[in-house]
């Protein structure tokens, strides 16, 4: 237990250590930012999928959507992962090697080019995670509805409105952050949503 | 007659260049959380746009020079130069 603990002990100061460090990169504020961005892109997104899927082409089959939905949630996810950590990774070496000209050391080693590289996957797995669990949340009925005989009509409206729910909370979430009113920029991100939605259903006319 | 005990680091004083996030806190705490070290205290001297020098004085009783100097590199931060050092003989 005495060995144990110590090295528990030791384990923790680290990790404290470390995000200490990843406070200093502002990594939180990064990632809410990253976080509410794709997690918008992938909620509009399964939301035309939705919409142009049932009401412009009337698709019967859940299976369609979930297919369709998933490979966009695939693409979303390899995207905002990819993308995110390739450009984090670039903007945080630029400035370790400043930060090293500035101090005339080597910084390799150290918890800095640690916390470094942490922020830069930190930062990618939150923005291709975003967007996938918007998604998902949204294609949660069709997955059901795969197993279950469920009404298509019933199953694309609850889907909807967990999407609009998905957008308010996001909008909310905004609202809190800006300290301004959390209902109305809730209210905003839906009417964000109901236009696009609106747009997709125009598809109908082509 | 008593066997002559080792002479032990128990006072370094430091300057180290840092920059200015993370902050002098989170080293004092770094450093104060090291074997043997009872005393911290930062002083900061020079600062520019992106840089501080800090006057950096660690008391304790068996200091690990070594250590501490791992640590404050570990950090981040440079020891530009040792400006005071005691050690005790404990006689």
């Amino acid at each position: 237990m005495g060995q144990g603990g110590s090295a528990l002990k030791r384990l923790l100061r680290r990790l404290r250590e470390l995000r200490t460090h990843m406070r200093a990169e502002q990594v939180d504020e990064i990632a809410r930012r990253y976080l509410v961005m794709n997690a918008f892109d992938g909620a509009l997104a399964i939301l035309s999928v939705v919409v142009s899927a049932y009401f412009a082409v009337d698709v019967q089959d859940p299976r369609f959507i979930v297919a369709v939905g998933l490979a966009n949630c695939l693409a979303m996810g390899i995207s905002g992962f990819t993308g995110t950590f390739m450009t984090e990774r670039a903007e945080r070496l630029r400035r370790l090697k400043e930060i090293e000209n500035l101090l005339l050391t080597d910084l390799g080693d150290t918890d800095r080019e640690r916390a470094s590289l942490l922020a830069s996957v930190y930062v990618a797995l939150i923005d291709g995670l975003a967007p996938m669990v918007a998604a998902a949340i949204s294609l949660s009925p069709f997955i059901i509805a795969m197993f279950f005989p469920l009404d298509m009509k019933t199953v694309v409206y609850v889907a909807l409105a967990m999407n609009m729910a998905t957008l308010f909370t996001l909008g909310a979430f905004l609202g809190r952050v800006s300290k301004e009113n959390i209902a109305l920029s809730g209210l905003k991100m839906v009417l964000i949503g109901c236009g696009t939605a609106l747009l997709c259903v125009l598809l109908k006319a082509i | 007659m008593s066997k002559p005990q080792r002479p032990q680091l128990t006072k370094v004083v430091l300057d180290v260049l840092k920059t200015h996030e993370p902050s002098v806190v989170e080293l004092g705490k770094l450093i104060s959380e090291l074997d043997g070290v009872s005393h911290v205290s930062i002083v900061v001297g020079e600062m520019d746009a992106k840089t501080e020098t800090i006057k950096m004085t660690i008391e304790g009783i068996n200091l690990d020079y070594e250590e501490i100097e791992r640590a404050i590199k570990r950090f981040g931060a440079t020891v530009q130069s040792i400006d005071e050092v005691i050690y005790s003989s404990g006689r």
